[in-house]
């Protein structure tokens, strides 16, 4: 079997011993819940991974998703600004219309004014950021001034806050302070330093937390203290699956006792405020 | 059984459920990271699955965790990375929130 056959044979992710944990995630999912996914990739990556509009809206009707944020992956295209694997992205939202809210993706080692003039004068809804694969700190100063000028465009930035990652809540905070308007999303929850996060950001409405990949077990430390109408649930496909991704929020938030009405803000509402 | 006895028996299934996530996470991490040892690794978490725990009580979780196992191992065979994956991160989550659970007993 070809990667891209493995690839698309997403049954594989419901079936056998998965079987009844789908079953136990549908039955949790309130009635029309609209899921929206606030995590996922197109294109490819320098490790090898993969992932085309279709296969994502395979994906997404299998799993009742109807909308999904995507941006590019570590694209070994992307020898400069990330220009060719943006252009990805936004065909995407092209041939897609109304599926997908496509993020631009920058490394701020490189010479990017150039790049975030053009993708925000195209519409893209907002910026993509990943610290580990561009080798960066968030307060590198060239990061500073790309949260600046999202904050100034009223563009959502969404940072990997996860696996790999160090420093983010002091690295962060100065510049979620002195840009009260910048609206920031937390990639992986920043599972690495998730309490202190949630106690730090709790004052900042700006900042949500973003489920992706995050075991349940730290999502279960966010939603026992922190606010849960500023959780959006995320998959990071191709890296992490709708089936499993989904599991640990529904597990997580049903171990911390968070109310049906919550579970819907979290699945599709709560991010759904800054992409109606 | 007293609470005395009670509490003795939750911190038992704490510690074994505790030393299976540890097995699983590394061999997660390890597949993650294709290290050479992460069959190893998955060897030392089926090891740590195959017989019953503490007072028999989580035997339902240890059922699910060998079924979820039994076919990541298989998908591991094919190289099939997302139906591995899926699987181990449930496994995973399963026990973690087991653990929760227990402890509030």
């Amino acid at each position: 079997m070809t990667e891209t056959e493995k690839q698309h044979d997403i049954s594989t992710l419901t079936s056998g011993a998965m079987a009844p944990i789908w079953e136990w995630v549908e039955e949790r999912i309130p009635p029309d819940t609209g899921i929206f996914d606030a995590h996922a990739h197109i294109g490819e990556d320098l490790d090898g991974r993969t992932m085309t509009a279709d296969g994502m809206r395979e994906r997404m009707k299998a799993a009742h998703v109807k909308k999904s944020i995507v941006f590019a992956l570590n694209d070994p295209n992307a020898l400069e600004v990330f220009s060719g694997p943006n252009d990805v992205v936004w065909r995407a939202h092209e041939e897609h219309p109304g599926f997908f809210v496509p993020f631009f993706r920058l490394n701020p080692h490189k010479e990017y004014e150039r790049e975030f003039e053009r993708c925000v004068e195209r519409g893209f809804s907002g910026l993509k950021l990943h610290p580990v694969s561009q080798k960066f700190e968030l307060d590198d100063e060239r990061a500073v001034r790309l949260f600046e000028m999202a904050a100034k465009a009223d563009l959502p930035v969404i940072i990997h806050a996860g696996f790999g990652m160090n420093r983010i809540v002091e690295a962060l905070l100065p510049t979620i302070e002195g840009n009260p308007e910048l609206r920031l999303i937390l990639g992986h929850a920043a599972f690495v330093e998730i309490l202190q996060a949630a106690r730090v950001f709790a004052d900042h409405p700006n900042v949500i937390f973003e489920t992706s990949v995050a075991r349940a077990a730290e999502l279960y430390e966010l939603f026992a203290s922190f606010d849960p109408s500023r959780i959006c649930f995320g998959s990071d496909i191709p890296y992490g699956d709708l089936p499993s991704t989904l599991y640990a929020t529904l597990a997580a938030a049903e171990a911390a006792g968070i109310e049906k009405e919550h579970l819907r803000g979290i699945l599709s509402e709560n991010i759904r405020r800054w992409f109606p | 059984m007293s609470p005395k006895d009670g509490r003795a028996m939750a911190s038992a299934r704490t510690a074994h459920l505790l030393g299976i996530a540890a097995n699983l996470n590394m061999a997660t991490i390890s597949l993650w990271g294709q290290s050479p040892r992460a069959a190893a690794i998955l060897g030392m978490f089926e090891a740590s699955i195959r017989w019953e725990g503490p007072g028999g009580s989580d035997e339902d979780l240890l059922e699910r965790l060998r079924n979820l196992f039994e076919e990541a191992k298989k998908y591991h065979a094919r190289e099939d990375f997302p139906a591995m994956m899926a699987r181990l991160r449930v496994a995973y989550d399963l026990v973690s929130i087991r653990i929760i659970e227990v402890s509030g007993e």
